[in-house]
């Protein structure tokens, strides 16, 4: 979803950062922030070095190694470390690249020699504490918008109306892995990607899964603990199976339970089933027990049935409630409602009645009863019935969603076609796949 | 080898002669007459100066002026002097357009031919040309510049005088003798010419060992310049300023030239101001879209296709369309878009000559070519004096005493 990619409050930018004023542990003035010196050799630099000017003329510059500072971002950049601690020489490391001086504002150009565009910021990510790390390179519109500071007046104007300024241009960042600076002594050249400008991949949620992937086992959790609830969450369900198992051992128990029932119930149960019996048993008993148990229900069906692919939270809706007063659900409700494509109709012992996609509902007139527009003989599963057969009703019928029901006709859940798909994909090492 | 080098120096000085540039120079001889010749080796020596910075800076950095600008400045500084630049040149392109208009009507091609097809002739040239087809069409066009001197000829004036004048400096302490001296210094220094200079030289690829040529090239440019520049003063002060003809413009005086030195004279002069008009009218656009594409990051270069480069063609085929636009719509406010483009002009110079020298001046960026200590002390002087005088002639132009 596009809300993703908007930078969270881990994130920040380089140039949110430079020019702040730098005081000592008592509140003692020492500078300001000019640049920072980044680790060139790892895939998501660590900053090393703040360097700090101690006045506009001065000529000195103060090396300041990291972690420097108590709080990154913030209003006033407060060291941590003694003020005598900090070293006159600017002191710069073999392995150094300096953000400010070598990146900001250079060229960009791709394998072919294509002028791509210039580095209008850098994107940065705190970890746990003051670690931080060169992510992404921002080459959008927004980002010229943000360094000639017309982001907040512009906002300020645009508020009255319901606009933001970030709401007129894409932002665009580009992963810190395809860049790679060149380091000579000269100054004047420009930066290159290892990839031709088609094949940039823009930001997107599982991106961070891949951030995790580069990084060592000390540095996964603490990336993690630094994320907020949901997108912590999503990040996980990215990861493949070893690396989930890595995590969640390394991780708190509670914190391990949140983030898994924050999962939509068929992706914690993809987890868990990855897991060894003692961790997934740990984990499990953390979850609150509504969630533990649905996550039970789908442990227990049979590896690769319809009931093992399901998401169970369904949308459902009574005979007899009008198509006006479902939408009105659907807009005010949360994002999961809408997650079938469909909504459901049930009767009061719970059994399917019938089927309505949202586009229909949303073509319909809002004072008709939903029984007039639903399909009464909707195609479903059981349990119990293999995804071979379901990814084949999925081919056949062109779905995008498919109600599961138990031997009863009780709606049990529903399976959407990236299940579908990521069961297929699974399954293409597997025995050559579907037939 | 020295074809390899050869150029940019040229046609930059050369087009500094433009519409405008020509009117002034009228002007200036038709109502001092030769008195103020003499401004032709102050402003000889200052385009030396400066362009030969730009392509110092250019063949050493490999970079243009506003890219440098970007990566030393940052993106603020930058951002807002490409939008003065905009400015100033959209009023130029459209200054020149206004002269391609009036050097046709004196043959009575009536503008709304004229305009429009200039428009889409240089629009055509850059879009489909390569740098060096387009090059060796913009030095013709300097060649081109001979016509005045023929034209400067033929109006027979008094060479003793001339070479007394061009010598013996002559000043009048009154505000319209004033601001003639800066009109013509400040038509000659003009933003663009910096940016396109040191671009072209870039696009060039001219290499550090050839900086001997291309300081040459420079040097030949602007003797070459002030020499035109020299000769529509002649012209007009030995025709007009005698007979007492009184004229508001290049193409006035081109009317008025037929019956003191001749109608092919008078052909000459309208001629030299049709070419120096599509000259400039195509070079502005291309430079300003060049810079901007520079300084934000684009994709840019005549040798580039359309889709490859959208934002630098966008930007040139804009300008053309507004500078040409503006002439044929009626309606639009002239002036006001004059007085807005010296204006922003004004804030431009003087930021752009302060840049150059403090880059200049960069051990780390030009090593041994840094500017040496008499060079420094003539360049500091003359930016000097240039900011004081481009200062003075926005603000005369705010007041309207220009």
């Amino acid at each position: 979803m596009a809300e993703v990619a908007r930078p969270s409050e881990e994130f920040f930018y380089l140039s949110e950062l430079l020019s702040r004023r730098v005081v000592s542990k008592d509140g003692e003035r020492v500078g300001r922030l000019i640049d920072l010196g980044c680790a060139a050799n790892e895939v998501f630099p660590r900053v090393l070095t703040y360097y700090v000017r101690p006045g506009l003329l001065a000529p000195v510059t103060l090396a300041v190694p990291a972690p420097a500072f108590a709080d990154v971002p913030s209003e006033t950049l407060k060291l941590a470390v003694p003020t005598d601690g900090l070293q006159t020489s600017p002191r710069r490391l073999p392995e150094e690249i300096l953000l400010r001086k070598e990146i900001l504002d250079k060229q960009i150009v791709d394998t072919d020699g294509a002028r791509v565009v210039r580095v209008n910021d850098v994107h940065m990510l705190r970890a746990r504490g003051s670690e931080v790390r060169v992510v992404h390179v921002d080459i959008g519109f927004p980002g010229i918008v943000r360094r000639l500071g017309w982001e907040r007046p512009l906002d300020r104007i645009l508020k009255p109306i319901g606009l933001r300024a970030r709401g007129f241009a894409e932002e665009r960042l580009l992963s810190w892995r395809y860049v790679v600076p060149l380091r000579s002594g000269s100054l004047s050249q420009d930066l290159r990607l290892n990839v031709a400008q088609g094949q940039l991949a823009q930001l997107h949620p599982a991106e961070l899964a891949e951030i995790m992937e580069e990084l060592d086992r000390f540095e996964r959790p603490a990336i993690l603990e630094a994320l907020d609830t949901p997108k912590a969450a999503q990040t996980l369900a990215e990861l493949p199976p070893e690396l989930q198992r890595l995590l969640l051992e390394a991780l708190d128990v509670r914190r391990a339970g949140v983030l898994l029932s924050t999962m939509a119930p068929d992706e914690a149960a993809d987890v868990l089933e990855e897991l060894p019996e003692r961790l997934r048993e740990r984990l499990m008993s953390a979850l609150p027990a509504a969630d533990a148990a649905t996550v039970n229900d789908l442990l227990s069906y049979e590896s690769g049935s319809a009931g093992s692919v399901m998401n169970p939270e369904v949308f459902t809706v009574a005979a007899g409630t009008t198509v006006a007063w479902v939408l009105e659900q659907l807009r005010a409700g949360p994002d999961e409602l809408v997650r079938a494509y469909s909504v459901m109709v049930t009767d009061e012992v719970g059994c399917l009645r019938g089927v309505i996609p949202l586009t229909d509902l949303v073509r319909a007139d809002g004072p008709k009863p939903v029984e007039e527009l639903m399909d009464t003989d909707p195609v479903s599963v059981r349990l119990e019935d293999p995804m071979g057969d379901v990814a084949e009703l999925f081919d056949r019928f062109n779905l995008l969603s498919l109600p599961v029901v138990d031997a009863e006709g009780v709606l049990r859940g529903v399976i959407t076609v990236d299940d579908v798909v990521s069961w297929l994909r699974e399954g293409e090492g597997r025995e050559g796949g579907l037939t | 080898m020295l074809a390899a080098v050869v150029g940019p120096g040229i046609i930059t000085a050369n087009v500094d002669n433009d519409a405008g540039g020509i009117t002034t120079y009228s002007l200036a001889g038709a109502i001092y007459g030769y008195r103020l010749l003499w401004t032709v080796i102050p402003v000889a020596l200052a385009l030396f100066v400066v362009q030969e910075m730009s392509s110092r800076l250019g063949v050493v950095t490999g970079k243009g002026l506003a890219d440098l600008m970007r990566e030393e400045f940052g993106v603020k500084a930058t951002f807002y002097l490409m939008v003065a630049l905009l400015v100033t040149n959209w009023g130029n392109t459209m200054a020149e357009f206004a002269g391609l208009a009036a050097a046709l009507e004196i043959v009575h091609v009536p503008r709304l031919i004229s305009v429009p097809i200039g428009a889409v002739f240089v629009w055509w040239l850059v879009t489909w040309g390569t740098y060096r087809a387009v090059e060796k069409v913009f030095l013709l066009a300097s060649a081109f510049y001979v016509s005045y001197v023929i034209s400067g000829i033929m109006a027979k004036p008094d060479w003793g005088n001339v070479l007394a004048s061009t010598v013996t400096p002559s000043f009048e302490a009154n505000l319209p003798f004033v601001v003639m001296v800066i009109g013509i210094v400040g038509t000659t220094i003009a933003p663009w010419m910096q940016f396109y200079q040191q671009a072209a030289v870039v696009e060039k690829g001219i290499p550090t060992r050839n900086l001997r040529e291309a300081r040459l090239d420079v040097a030949v440019g602007s003797v070459m310049a002030v020499i035109v520049v020299w000769f529509i003063v002649i012209s007009c002060g030995a025709t007009l300023h005698r007979a007492g003809i009184p004229i508001k413009s290049a193409a006035d005086a081109a009317h008025a030239l037929a019956p003191l030195a001749g109608r092919y004279a008078a052909l000459l002069f309208g001629f030299g101001l049709f070419n120096a008009s599509l000259f400039a009218a195509a070079i502005l656009p291309l430079s300003t879209a060049y810079s901007v594409c520079e300084g934000m990051g684009w994709e840019r270069g005549i040798d580039k296709k359309l889709n490859e480069a959208p934002w630098f063609y966008g930007i040139y085929t804009a300008l053309i369309a507004l500078g040409a636009g503006a002439i044929l719509v009626p309606g639009v406010p002239l002036l006001k878009v004059l007085y807005l483009s010296q204006v922003a002009n004004g804030i431009l110079l003087p930021a752009v000559l302060l840049f150059m020298l403090i880059l200049a001046n960069r051990r780390d960026l030009m090593g041994e070519n840094v500017n040496s200590r008499t060079f420094n002390f003539v360049a500091w002087v003359l930016v000097g004096s240039l900011i004081v005088m481009t200062l003075f002639l926005s603000v005369a132009t705010l007041l309207g005493l220009g």
